[in-house]
């Protein structure tokens, strides 16, 4: 499998009043392959979203490199962008913001392909509207005629215009019902593996990313702390907090494990050393003093602990 | 039997005053030392459900039967109620960064509460809720209490809401989506206090979308669909082998965290129906894939097995 | 603590001082007008003239002119007005301050309390007749003219109905300072205040009532309703907490512009010799040290009532508090 999408290095910092300054992502180092889907999970705030958006070209980052098929597209101006844009795009969690209340479906949808003066928009619109379940009669229709599920599937079709190699979803699915999510988890399974496209896909619900995605990194305070494939690392988690929010989540099968003390610190100041030490229930005398930097502890398994659980 | 009866929902019919019907017919229990999670999808009705029991619907008109520790709560005064509110009853929401007042400290709301339903000096008030946000586990309550709600975390903010629910000891709490705005681990944290409030003794509704909340904090759970209650049951067994074809549906739809992975979720075809378009049998016959022509009469929750409810004709009662 | 303060009062001083040479430059520095023409008035003889311009240095560079002016108004406060035959305008002005003052004070009870009341009744009772009603007399009021409603006023109290048992105890047109008489004070002031406050109470409750509407809808009005709060608690206490801000903004502005001399046709219809109606005789005879002194006292009041609305912002609202000073 070729690289499609690599990050080197890339950190996000925004600088607040008062002089303080926000580390929202920190010295992320990874590579989506062609046709692969990778997931970012972690708590609010821990920079998710941050990291989508400048994997993609949207803000630029404080450093560190993106590379796009081989080519630096980090650092670029927004014209030498515009050029990239097409092969990569973006599906937010809130899709009735997405498109112009006063807009027909049908407007929003051949907007990309305007902008980018392709041809063909009436075949192609048809076409994707098959591929999401929606027929071709929704374009002459406005958003708030439609339900929250299929607002997400105009959304994943709006994207898809103007043919992307690589999507960056960010929470697709969590302002959708368990039965509406089913269908857009299917949807977007479906779309890859008959697209071939490349996937990021940004989710905190940890179900739905091991139905979804090939591989997992687990973000914590701007860091990624783990990565690997997604059913190995949710079979067996090797950093403490994979497990932590692994046994967070509500299970029919087993009482509640007693639950991770405190609150996620603040990225403004976040914590010296493993910056998971504050709540880490293996903490050692080490872990505040020596960050742990991300290491191979198996074939396609990195992660950032003095004391991995494997 | 068991345990005491605590609230009982019969029949409750909720309409505007233009009479599409919100709630249909909301049927469920709750006993002392009881959890019954209400799950249901986005607009089902499940808010309305708790609302209602708190009288806090005035421009609604309800109908059927709501018992609360024996005493019919429909066609009371509004005085009546307003004394049963926060300490009989108490009521956690969504939110809780918007379900504080801003502008004062979340001591100064508790000690509000406090002093609503006893008779109690300031000093005394501030001295329980310091006590209670102690055992919520907020840490140094004194302090904590003193904060204003943005200066606190979201967990922090809701183990305050729930001290100021406890805090006239209601024998029921009513628990709209308490953790959907929080982070997975900080929610387990919360859902473990709710837990620990339940063997305490109090009855808990517990409103949810998340059938992995219900079914590690619940002892039951009620179904609803388009605002019909439509099982009922012990967890353990509803979540084992679901009756209603919805409830399978729903549980289908959930993508496991263990064991192999499906090609394709099941899932379920269309939508629920507006308030003002239901059917006129089953709600749920246009999705559902055993329909038969006996299900063009709406179905009575019925109880096929001891304990289990369930409005189909698929079972006899 | 401290540290906000002063910054606080720098900043004021910073404001006050870019308006003294807006103003300044507006009166004495725009080309093609020699202002020692206009402060001498009209027909004033040479000798004059050039007294005035050595005085106020109108021959030197206009940094100079500007300390030279500001020296008179705030230091050695000896500004002169020619036009009226030399009487010193500091002092005119610092007499005329109290009566604005006692004026703005009562209308201002006026108005918060009415419109407290009425905004609260329309929007408890909203959509009902009384509500309407309401609604409809605000507007009534909000765009009846001042000086009109003034006028009419003066001609039913002081003339039509004066002898009647009604208004009988209406005093003649004028001002009665409170250290001479308290009870003269009330009397003198209660007709122009309360005629100076119609048509605020109309906006103000109108303003009370869409915020109350709204707060209405807020989740905590919510939960105060789950703890067992009756509704006068949660209307009076919760809603009001959360309608408070934009009222209170609105508040500041017009007290401070009314103290600075937006009373003027109040003043002028009553007889009330404040600021306003100073204000309006500098404009008459076009007397500039009158107006540039009565300018400069505007914008101190205005600099100085907005830090007091931002203080009570802060004290009403925490988030403000932190926003502005946080740790
Ligand atoms: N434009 C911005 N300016 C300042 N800080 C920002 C900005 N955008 C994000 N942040 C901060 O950066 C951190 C990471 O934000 P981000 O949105 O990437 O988190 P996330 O993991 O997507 O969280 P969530 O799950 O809540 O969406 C947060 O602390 C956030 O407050
Ligand atoms: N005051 C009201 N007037 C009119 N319709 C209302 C009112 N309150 C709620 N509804 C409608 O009643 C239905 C049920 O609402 P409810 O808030 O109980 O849903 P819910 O099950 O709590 O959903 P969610 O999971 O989104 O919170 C919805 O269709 C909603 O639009
Ligand atoms: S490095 Fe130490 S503190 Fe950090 S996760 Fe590993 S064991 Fe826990
Ligand atoms: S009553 Fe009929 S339509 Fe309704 S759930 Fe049962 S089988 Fe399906
Ligand atoms: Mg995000
Ligand atoms: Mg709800």
């Amino acid at each position: 499998m070729t690289i499609l999408l690599e990050a080197k290095n890339l950190s996000k910092h925004y600088r607040l009043a008062r002089g303080e300054t926000l580390r929202a992502v920190s010295d992320v180092s990874l590579a989506v392959h062609r046709g692969e889907a990778l997931a970012l999970v972690g708590e609010s705030g821990c920079g998710k979203s941050t990291l989508g958006r400048t994997l993609i070209g949207l803000g630029a980052p404080s450093s560190g490199e993106v590379f796009f098929e081989g080519e630096r597209i980090s650092g670029l101006s927004d014209r030498a962008l515009r050029r990239w844009r097409p092969r990569m795009q973006m599906v937010f969690q809130d899709s009735s913001s997405t498109f112009n209340p006063r807009r027909t479906i049908g407007d929003t949808l051949a907007e990309p392909m305007r902008i980018h003066g392709r041809t063909g928009i009436a075949e192609r619109i048809g076409t994707l509207l098959e591929q999401v379940g929606l027929s071709s009669s929704v374009l002459s229709r406005y958003p708030h005629e439609f339900s929250g599920g299929q607002r997400q599937r105009l959304n994943i079709a709006r994207a898809l215009m103007l043919g992307p190699e690589l999507l960056v979803a960010d929470e697709p699915t969590s302002a959708l019902d368990v039965s509406v999510q089913a269908q857009i988890v299917n949807l977007l399974r479906e779309l890859r593996n008959s697209l071939g496209v490349a996937c990021v896909f940004i989710s905190h619900d940890l179900a739905v990313v091991r139905q979804m995605a090939d591989r997992i990194a687990v973000m914590y305070l701007g860091r990624i702390v783990e990565e690997g494939d997604v059913l190995a690392v949710l079979e067996a988690p090797a950093h403490p907090y994979t497990r932590a929010l692994l046994n967070a989540v509500p299970r029919p099968d087993r009482p509640l494990p007693p639950p991770l003390k405190g609150d996620v610190p603040s990225p403004i100041h976040p914590p010296q050393g493993c910056a998971f030490h504050t709540r880490c229930p293996l903490t050692q005398p080490r872990c505040s003093q020596e960050r742990p930097e991300l290491h191979r502890i198996a074939e396609g398994r990195t992660v950032a602990c003095h004391y991995p659980l494997l | 039997m068991g345990a005491e009866m605590l609230l009982k929902l019969h029949h409750l019919h909720l309409e505007l005053p233009n009479g599409t019907a919100l709630l249909e017919d909301v049927s469920l229990n709750v006993r002392r030392g009881d959890a019954l999670g209400v799950v249901g999808e986005s607009g089902s009705g499940k808010s309305l459900t708790a609302m209602s029991v708190m009288g806090l619907l005035p421009g609604l008109k309800a109908s059927g039967s709501i018992c609360f520790e024996g005493r019919e709560l429909l066609g009371m005064k509004d005085r009546e109620w307003r004394r049963l509110r926060g300490a009989g009853m108490a009521m956690i929401f969504q939110d809780p960064m918007t379900a504080f007042l801003p502008v004062r400290s979340i001591g100064a709301q508790i000690d509000e509460q406090i002093r609503l339903h006893d008779r109690v000096s300031r000093r005394e008030a501030r001295a329980r809720t310091v006590a209670l946000l102690g055992r919520m586990g907020v840490p140094d309550p004194e302090a904590a209490a003193k904060r204003y709600p943005h200066q606190l975390s979201g967990g922090l903010r809701q183990r305050a809401m729930i001290a100021m629910a406890l805090s006239c000891g209601p024998s029921l709490l009513i628990a709209d989506e308490p953790t959907t705005a929080l982070d997975v681990t900080v929610q387990a944290q919360i859902l473990t206090l709710l837990c620990e409030i339940r063997d305490s003794g109090a009855g808990v509704m517990l409103i949810t979308h998340d059938m992995g909340v219900v079914a590690q904090t619940c002892t039951h759970v009620a179904v609803v669909y388009s605002g019909l209650v439509v099982e009922q049951g012990p967890v353990a067994a509803v979540m084992a082998r679901p009756l209603h074809p919805y409830t399978q549906a729903l549980l289908e739809a959930i993508p496991p965290l263990d064991g192999p992975r499906p090609e394709a979720l099941p899932t379920i075809p269309g939508r629920p129906p507006a308030p003002d378009a239901r059917p006129e049998g089953c709600v749920f016959a246009p999705r559902c894939r055993f329909v038969r022509p006996d299900c063009a009469v709406r179905p009575a929750l019925r109880e096929p097995e001891e304990g289990r409810h369930v409005a189909c004709v698929l079972y006899d009662a | 603590m401290i540290r906000s303060f002063a910054s606080r009062t720098g900043q004021m001083l910073l404001v006050i001082f870019g308006i003294s040479v807006l103003v300044f430059c507006i009166f004495f520095a725009t080309p093609g007008a020699d202002p020692t023409a206009r402060i001498a008035g009209r027909g004033a003889s040479p000798q004059v003239v050039a007294r005035i311009r050595a005085e106020y240095g109108f021959d030197r560079p206009l940094p100079v002119q500007y300390v030279t002016m500001m020296q008179k108004l705030f230091v050695s406060r000896d500004l002169t007005s020619f036009v009226n035959h030399g009487q010193r305008v500091v002092p005119e002005v610092l007499q005329a301050a109290p009566v604005t003052l006692s004026l703005v004070l009562w209308a201002a009870f006026f108005w918060v309390s009415g419109s407290l009341v009425f905004g609260i009744a329309s929007a408890v009772l909203r959509d009902s007749w009384v509500d309407r009603l309401l609604m409809v007399l605000g507007l009534i009021g909000l765009s009846m003219p001042v000086f009109w409603l003034g006028e009419v006023v003066n001609l039913v109290t002081q003339s039509r109905w004066h002898d009647t048992f009604l208004f009988r105890w209406v005093p003649p047109l004028g001002y009665v300072p409170f250290s001479q008489s308290p009870w003269g004070w009330a009397k003198a002031l209660f007709l122009p205040s309360l005629t100076l406050a119609v048509c605020f109470i109309g906006l103000y409750a109108r303003v009370l009532r869409s915020e109350l509407l709204t707060a209405m809808g807020e989740d905590s009005i919510r939960t105060a309703r789950a703890k067992g709060a009756g509704p006068v608690r949660v209307w009076l206490w919760h809603g009001l907490r959360l309608s408070w801000l934009s009222y209170v903004s609105l508040f500041g502005l017009d007290f401070a512009q009314l103290l600075g001399g937006g009373a003027l046709l109040t003043e002028v219809v009553f007889a009330l010799p404040g600021v306003g109606r100073l204000t309006y005789q500098a404009l008459a005879t076009l007397d500039l040290p009158l107006i540039m002194a009565t300018v400069m006292y505007a914008a101190v009041f205005v600099v100085i009532a907005n830090a007091l609305v931002d203080g009570l912002y802060a004290l009403l609202d925490p988030r403000i508090r932190e926003g502005r000073h946080g740790r």
